[in-house]
């Protein structure tokens, strides 16, 4: 069925709603994320295992590591490349590990530390280098995968400074702008707020450092646009930033924009999220085992506008896929992954645009020229005007809806026929 | 198991009222001199019409059991069956000659009752091969096995899971442009070899300095609790001497008690940083320093928690993966050496070689 004959304020919605599914994962997730197209839904599980679900049948396609080489602890974070083919995880295990997709049975490069990582991102895919937070560590580290392995800190490099400046504590979360890539934004244990630019792997430079509380900073996230920071600490705020980058990328201006947090219970958060593009929505998953929802904010407004029910334990992880609208979060106690999406009425009335559904009979009132002879030629001569118009059958839209790219390559995980056939034959 | 069409319900006669002869087999009726034969499972006889076995059979029969001790209703061990245990007792025969109209059992380790029928039933095959063309093949088989064991070998098909001899130039020739220059075997066996001779052992070797590291810092754990009981013991024998409180003194002792040990990781430890001695002299002298000798010296360290059975079941699961793809190449090749044998000797066949 063509979703665009279907009522649009229903395709339109920009949130989920109701849950839809669960997975279940015996594994037990830890982390979560989706391919950049939706395609994939990669979990992290407690005992080190990474498994791809396709996100149309919701069955396990993948196991990355089967052969050698996962992880032996609980995976922390799990970052896709833009092209969907490689994927970035860190571990307790003191390793991080870059796997390629098309080679999935043991990883591509693999790196490791002297204690554990709290999480990683990609800060160029193309040139395969990523950013790091570890365990107590004062300072984040950026790696270079491209050939051996290489890390180096991301350290402020003048020295007048180091004696005056205070102590920002240890990192925990880093994360990178979305519109600017070689800006680096740190959180520390301190409650600092560190901007880095990033010139090569020897040579970083602190443009900009803020204290925003006291406590742990332990989410930090950009939206698409770039335009929107938000940031999770250990006093149960989510504080939402405005941020300016200039164009020589040397000054940051940020602005605080509004303050969430549950006024009643006094809930500390454990995940927070951006919607897409200007980050309309902010979801975030409560801390406690009495609380089981998601709470949905309206980001320029400030306003709390869905919670979404429908598990019955804490929530832990969240991620949201922009292309079919779904949101997915993963348990405390028993490891499974519920889904959150769109649900569409069917709607008989989207069939055919003459027809109106009604509550009640309404009389019908017979026109005066239902029943008059039209003239053959001009009803003719309309038909072949018609005709006329040249309709592009061919050329494919790139945005959808939603103002999501449809024209993005997607890389497809290939099947493994050889080995289902050996699982058949032995 | 239930009884035969033609086997009468079981009874327990075993005299006739009448004529007070004794009475046998399922009919019930005494001995007139026919074929009996006795069944082991209830010692009672039976007549072989009436159990519908040829009398030609009486030289096979290795154990007989009667139609009721067959299906439980009679017998040593019933009550065994009843309760579940046990099992039915069944017929057993022996093997019968080769000939088809002798019913003689077979010799020990023989197909017929005696040599002459052996000889008489080859020589039958003998007879029946038709042209003498026929009859010089047989021949020349025989002749040119030269041993019974190579002749019985004859027609198995041991030869596709041994390795190729080869003879003639064009057999190298086949061999050669068959299974030498296979990338398939050759990319497997290029797996195999590397991680038989380089993956495995490296993991391995790890897995050894680690233990021997940890050898080396359960010495260290040692010597320092033994520092640390002579200090104690040194402390109560002034507290003695200055006449202190008993209080004190069990303070003193359950306080040496609580130390833990110290973390203990090393970034290197792939190679012993120094004697234990040395390493405890260091500490003693440096008690407030978090790294001697690269060594971590914390007492409580959160940073390394965890780090000896982290770091060891990375190497234990590395060692596992390369194990289990190391039976799964030596299966691929076996299998792959197979398939390239029949080939082998299919293109020796279309060749006419």
């Amino acid at each position: 069925m063509n979703i665009l004959l279907q009522d649009p304020f229903a395709v339109l919605k920009e949130h989920p709603e109701k849950l839809t599914h669960t997975i279940e994962n015996p594994l037990r997730t830890e982390c979560l994320q989706f391919s950049p197209c939706g395609d994939y839904l990669a979990l992290g599980c407690a005992n080190g295992a990474l498994v791809i679900y396709d996100m149309d049948t919701f069955r396990p396609i993948c196991v990355p590591g089967n052969m050698l080489g996962a992880h032996v602890r609980p995976i922390t974070s799990i970052a896709w490349s833009p092209d969907g083919r490689l994927l970035l995880t860190s571990s307790r295990d003191w390793s991080i590990k870059l796997w390629d997709l098309s080679k999935p049975s043991k990883p591509l490069k693999e790196i490791r530390f002297d204690s554990p990582i709290w999480g990683c991102q990609w800060l160029d895919a193309k040139r395969r280098l990523c950013v790091a937070t570890i365990f107590e560590e004062s300072d984040a580290y950026v790696i270079d995968f491209s050939n051996d392995p290489v890390a180096s800190l991301l350290s402020k490099s003048d020295e007048k400074q180091l004696s005056s400046t205070p102590d920002h504590g240890y990192v925990l979360v880093c994360t990178v702008h979305t519109k600017h890539p070689n800006i680096i934004i740190v959180g520390t244990s301190k409650g600092w707020l560190d901007f880095y630019k990033f010139h090569s792997l020897y040579q970083t430079e602190c443009i900009h450092s803020l204290k925003i509380t006291s406590s742990n900073i332990k989410h930090l996230i950009v939206s698409q646009n770039g335009e929107r920071l938000a940031i999770n600490c250990s006093d149960r705020t989510i504080r939402q930033y405005e941020i300016s980058i200039d164009d020589e990328n040397s000054a940051v201006e940020l602005t605080l924009e509004h303050k969430y947090q549950d006024v009643i219970n006094k809930l500390q958060w454990n995940c927070i999220l951006f919607s897409n593009n200007t980050a309309e929505y902010l979801v975030a998953s409560t801390h406690g085992s009495s609380a089981h929802e998601l709470y949905i904010w309206e980001t320029t407004s400030g306003t709390l506008v869905r919670v979404l029910e429908g598990a019955e334990e804490e929530l832990i992880d969240i991620n949201w896929d922009f292309y079919s609208m779904s949101i997915v979060s993963n348990g405390f106690e028993s490891g499974n992954v519920y889904v959150w999406s769109v649900v569409i009425p069917p709607k008989w009335s989207a069939l055919a645009p003459d027809f109106e559904e009604v509550e009640e009979n309404v009389d019908y009132l017979e026109k005066e020229d239902e029943f008059d002879e039209v003239d053959e030629a001009e009803q003719q001569q309309g038909l072949e005007q018609e005709e006329e118009i040249a309709i592009d059958l061919r050329t494919r839209e790139q945005y959808d809806v939603r103002g999501n790219n449809l024209l993005v390559e997607r890389f497809t995980i290939p099947t493994d026929y050889t080995r289902i056939i050996k699982m058949q034959s032995s | 198991m239930s009884l035969p069409q033609w086997c009468p319900p079981h009874s327990t006669l075993k005299r006739n009222p009448t004529t007070g002869e004794d009475v046998y087999c399922i009919c019930k009726r005494p001995d007139y001199g026919e074929l009996m034969v006795g069944c082991d499972g209830c010692d009672d006889w039976f007549h072989f019409t009436c159990l519908h076995i040829p009398e030609q059979f009486k030289d096979l029969v290795f154990s007989f059991y009667c139609p009721y001790c067959q299906a439980g209703i009679t017998g040593k061990n019933k009550d065994a069956i009843i309760n579940g245990e046990g099992s039915l007792p069944k017929t057993l025969w022996k093997r019968k000659c080769r000939i088809s109209d002798c019913y003689k059992p077979c010799l020990q380790d023989s197909k017929y009752c005696s040599e002459e029928h052996g000889r008489e039933f080859v020589n039958d095959i003998w007879s029946r091969l038709k042209t003498d063309e026929d009859r010089a093949v047989v021949k020349k088989m025989v002749e040119q096995t030269g041993h019974i064991d190579k002749f019985k070998k004859f027609g198995q098909l041991d030869f596709i899971d041994n390795n190729i001899v080869v003879k003639t130039d064009d057999e190298k020739e086949i061999f050669d442009q068959i299974v030498v220059r296979d990338m398939t075997l050759k990319t497997l066996e290029d797996d195999l070899q590397e991680v038989q001779e380089i993956s495995l052992p490296l993991f391995k070797k790890k897995l050894e300095l680690l233990e021997v590291y940890l050898g080396w810092l359960d010495n260290v754990y040692t010597e320092m609790r033994k520092l640390d009981d002579d200090a104690a013991s040194h402390v109560e024998c002034g507290k003695e001497d200055s006449k202190g409180t008993k209080r004190k003194k069990k303070k003193n002792s359950s306080r040496s008690r609580a130390r833990k040990n110290i973390c203990g990781y090393c970034s290197t430890y792939e190679r012993i940083p120094c004697s234990v001695e040395e390493f405890v002299r260091d500490f003693g002298s440096n008690e407030e320093a978090t790294k001697i000798h690269e060594v971590c010296t914390k007492w409580k360290c959160n940073r390394h928690l965890d780090w000896v059975s982290t770091n060891q079941e990375q190497y234990l699961q590395q060692i596992d993966s390369l194990e289990s793809m190391q039976e799964r190449l030596q299966h691929l090749i076996q299998a792959r050496k197979k398939q390239l044998n029949i080939q082998y000797y299919e293109e020796i066949l279309r060749r006419g070689l």
